[in-house]
């Protein structure tokens, strides 16, 4: 793609103030002294596409006060009416012309297109209009980013994202590789990728997109598998803790329960359940088996007189008594257990509540604004009714980072709420647990207040009648035997359960090792390998001293540069040295494409760093290196404040166009016809 | 090679600056919802006035169900109004001023109230059933809520 032509256009009370510039394949040179508006031109090519999302995550107007408020005519100050930006761009097969207002009657929202090259006479009737800002302009048929990406000749590839689901992979992804602006431009290699469109590694996708590299859908399959598997051992995790709860109510313990979900389950050792009996552990029929025997041994002989049993009965109801004692231990830690998760629950629904309402509240934000009567609101525009200066629209604590758009909010509160949700859940389960447990507390209390209640009842009884704890203990032996069965069959159902999630985990875990980065097509080394290639013989043109160029990589897996021992390079370089880095980088993507089939468009738009003090780095060798462009069909757009006579000499014998503003940006221009 | 050095050369972390959440009744556009409808519903006369009192004490009631009863209680001589946190809220004077430069809320002397898009705008949020729980907290405190009440219980002097 080749940008053409850039025009400001702006109205003010004291008539039609405006710039027009125009570019060709190449190195085109932007100069002129600083704060005069270079940086601005370029800003408004960005606004003029709707990529003011790559900046930040706010809808705020990237340009300054002279397009959107006041601008100095000499010492006067001249109010803005209305303004507007117009770029011509060209994509080899067709060229057309967006317009996007900046302020005044046109909602910034829209940018109109006309099918032809610049002219003064552009109308309204004629233009395609589309949206931009709002989500769905890269995929709505009126959306501008779809049309762009059309006219890129592109096909944006589908991409993961945090909360699990998938987007296009936005042009605002995309352009900071293409765009590189003076601000926060240079502080780091693929520094500027926003991350608010809330994209799985960005800068990654990015790099491979530009590079035309494979886009195997691994890394969608990958993602996907993740998120089945997270909730899959939610569910592993719950039913284990079930199964751990009804062993203890059986009065047991599991033995060969996996403590991971990562292991093997295997089929033929399956988890058992052992009641404890004395100092051994009883396989569930073992016991059953032992209360069978004493069942049967109680059934068939004959009760035994008191008086035959005295001693005997004294022993057990100490015993008993102190079994009694241990239980009601046992029992004031499960209350404990019981009021925390209680009180957690209460907090994390509080918690839910207030989410909610935060949530509709910010909803009705987003809402809000679309209302008719909400529409001529200069607030809706973010802007003050009173100055027009551009605002955010929140109240704001004073100092503070950016603040989140409503949209970034509601994405945020929602992600909260899900997380809110699931403690809240789990601490519902240990609730419900901490009762089981006290429940079954309770009647094994009961059962041994009732057994004492009997022995004493047989200790004062007269000694020749039947026994009255052993006919006690004979309702008690059924009763237990009753209790392990029911027991079991609900423990192998659960654990049957287990089962199936388990081996379902091991299954997607297999597909997740399965879906793993595959290696480069020898295509696509080619191509990462030809990265390197042009960066690192950049690096070495242009002189850089803080690392050995010789060992640097560029890393397969992630595209950043790396220096020696697999380590950031940006963290050995120097000042100077890491603005060298960052144009290297850029115009390495942009040389790859022109021998190799890559996604680039062929342009690159470059505000020069500021900088201060004595050290300045001269970019005369990077705009050598940029000068060859022309000769690849490519375009390279360079904002530089050196003075033109610096320039010619440094640059003397390479090709490049010079643009030179030397007044202010915008200036006064004679009044058009209608 | 040293600790230092190793940490020098082997970073562990990397502080990126990340947005911050703006609470949904911090958003100007919010605020300004919940006056206008705040006026319509509770203000008297054409212009639907009222005191810088009564606003403030009846946006502070919409926060929360327990501002809302505490208001109320405090209304019906069952609170002692030491014991509550009826404050005045400066993030509203800020709002109220937005709302004032963009001719939705109209001031005379002490006393606020709406102009005529201030009231097409308070009636299209009602109309599209926004700000529900705020509006049935004013419905259900308007009433209790007189000017002279509200003098006399809050025991402030002046607007």
């Amino acid at each position: 793609m080749q940008i053409e032509v850039l025009r400001l256009h702006v109205n003010t009370v004291r008539g039609v103030y405006g710039r027009t510039l125009e570019f060709e394949k190449g190195l085109t040179i932007l100069h002129g002294p600083n704060s005069h508006g270079k940086s601005t031109a370029l800003m408004s090519i960005l606004y003029a596409l709707g990529l003011e999302g790559m900046l930040s995550a706010r809808r705020a107007i990237p340009l300054p006060h002279a397009l959107t408020d006041y601008l100095l005519d000499g010492e006067e100050r001249v109010d803005v009416e209305s303004s507007s930006v117009a770029v011509q761009i060209n994509n080899g097969r067709e060229t057309i012309c967006v317009r996007r207002a900046i302020k005044g009657e046109d909602d910034p929202r829209l940018i109109r297109t006309w099918q032809m090259a610049m002219t003064d006479k552009l109308s309204d009737s004629e233009s395609v209009d589309f949206f931009v800002r709002d989500p769905g302009s890269a995929t709505h048929d009126a959306g501008f980013h779809r049309y762009l990406t059309e006219f890129l000749g592109w096909k944006l590839p589908t991409v993961p994202r945090y909360d699990g689901k998938e987007s296009p992979l936005y042009l605002e992804t995309i352009f900071p590789l293409l765009f590189l602006e003076q601000k926060r431009g240079w502080l780091g290699i693929q520094a500027r990728i926003p991350t608010h469109l809330r994209i799985r590694d960005p800068q990654i996708r990015a790099v491979e997109f530009l590079l035309g590299l494979q886009n195997d859908d691994s890394v969608l399959q990958r993602a996907r598998c993740e998120t089945q598997i997270q909730h899959k051992l939610e569910e592993w995790t719950h039913l284990r803790a079930v199964v751990l709860t009804l062993a203890e109510q059986a009065g047991g313990q599991i033995f060969g329960l996996p403590e991971t979900s990562k292991s093997q389950w295997d089929r033929t050792q399956r988890p058992t359940l052992k009641i404890a009996s004395g100092d051994e552990w009883l396989s569930v029929s073992d016991m059953a088996q032992q209360l069978r025997k004493g069942l049967v041994a109680i059934e068939n002989s004959k009760v035994p007189t008191v008086g035959a049993l005295a001693d005997e009965h004294g022993r057990e109801l100490v015993q008993v008594e102190a079994e009694l004692e241990r239980l009601d231990i046992a029992q004031s830690s499960f209350r404990e257990e019981l009021l925390l998760a209680e009180t957690e629950l209460v907090a994390m629904r509080e918690r839910l509540e207030r989410l909610a309402s935060d949530i509709v509240r910010n909803r009705d934000a987003a809402k809000l604004r679309t209302l008719g009567s909400a529409s001529r609101l200069a607030l809706v525009k973010d802007m003050c009714a009173t100055c027009g200066q551009s605002i955010s629209g929140n109240i704001s604590l004073g100092d503070e980072t950016t603040p989140m758009s409503v949209e970034e909010n509601l994405n945020f509160l929602r992600d909260m709420e899900k997380a809110v949700s699931a403690a809240a859940a789990a601490a519902e389960r240990r609730v419900k647990t901490s009762k089981i447990k006290l429940s079954s507390l309770r009647e094994k209390r009961s059962e041994k207040r009732q057994q004492i209640r009997a022995l004493k009842a047989a200790l004062v009884q007269r000694s020749s009648e039947p026994s009255e704890a052993v006919i006690s203990k004979r309702i008690q032996l059924r009763r237990q035997l009753e209790i392990l069965g029911r027991g079991d069959e609900k423990l192998s159902e659960v654990l049957g359960r287990l089962e199936g999630v388990h081996i379902e985990i091991s299954t997607l875990r297999a597909q997740l090792s399965h879906h793993t980065r595959q290696e480069h097509s020898g295509e696509d080394s080619a191509k990462v390998t030809a990265l390197q290639d042009s960066f690192k013989s950049q690096l070495s043109e242009y002189g850089v001293q803080s690392v050995e160029v010789d060992k640097i990589a560029i890393s397969k897996t992630d595209y950043r540069p790396m220096a020696e021992g697999m380590t950031d390079l940006e963290f050995e370089l120097s000042g100077s040295d890491l603005i060298r880095s960052i144009w290297a980088y850029f115009l390495a993507l942009l040389e790859v494409g022109r021998t190799k089939p890559t996604n680039h468009p062929g342009f690159l738009i470059i505000d020069e760093p500021k900088q201060q003090g004595t050290e300045q780095t001269s970019i005369a060798k990077m705009l050598k290196r940029a000068s060859d462009a022309g000769q690849w069909g490519q375009q390279i757009i360079v904002a530089s404040g050196g003075s033109v006579e610096q320039l010619d000499s440094e640059l003397e014998g390479i090709p490049y166009q010079t643009r030179s503003i030397d007044s202010h940006m915008l200036i006064p221009e004679l009044p058009r016809s209608e | 090679m040293s600790a230092a050095e190793f940490i020098t050369k082997n970073p562990i972390a990397r502080f990126v600056s990340r947005p911050w959440p703006v609470p949904g009744e911090n958003r100007l556009v919010w605020r300004m919802a919940l006056l206008v409808v705040v006026l319509e519903l509770a203000g008297r006369g054409g212009s639907k006035t009222m005191s810088l009192l009564k606003l403030h004490a009846l946006c502070w009631a919409t926060k929360s169900p327990q501002t809302l009863d505490s208001l109320d209680a405090l209304l019906s001589n069952q609170l002692e109004a030491r014991s509550l946190g009826v404050s005045i809220d400066p993030f509203l004077n800020s709002a109220l001023d937005v709302a004032i430069a963009e001719k939705l809320v109209t001031q005379a002397k002490s006393n606020l109230g709406l102009s005529n898009d201030g009231r097409l705008f308070a009636q299209e949020i009602i109309a599209e059933q926004m700000l529900k729980p705020e509006r049935t907290a004013i419905q259900r405190i308007k009433g209790r809520a007189t000017e002279a009440t509200l003098k006399r219980v809050l025991g402030l002097t002046g607007g």
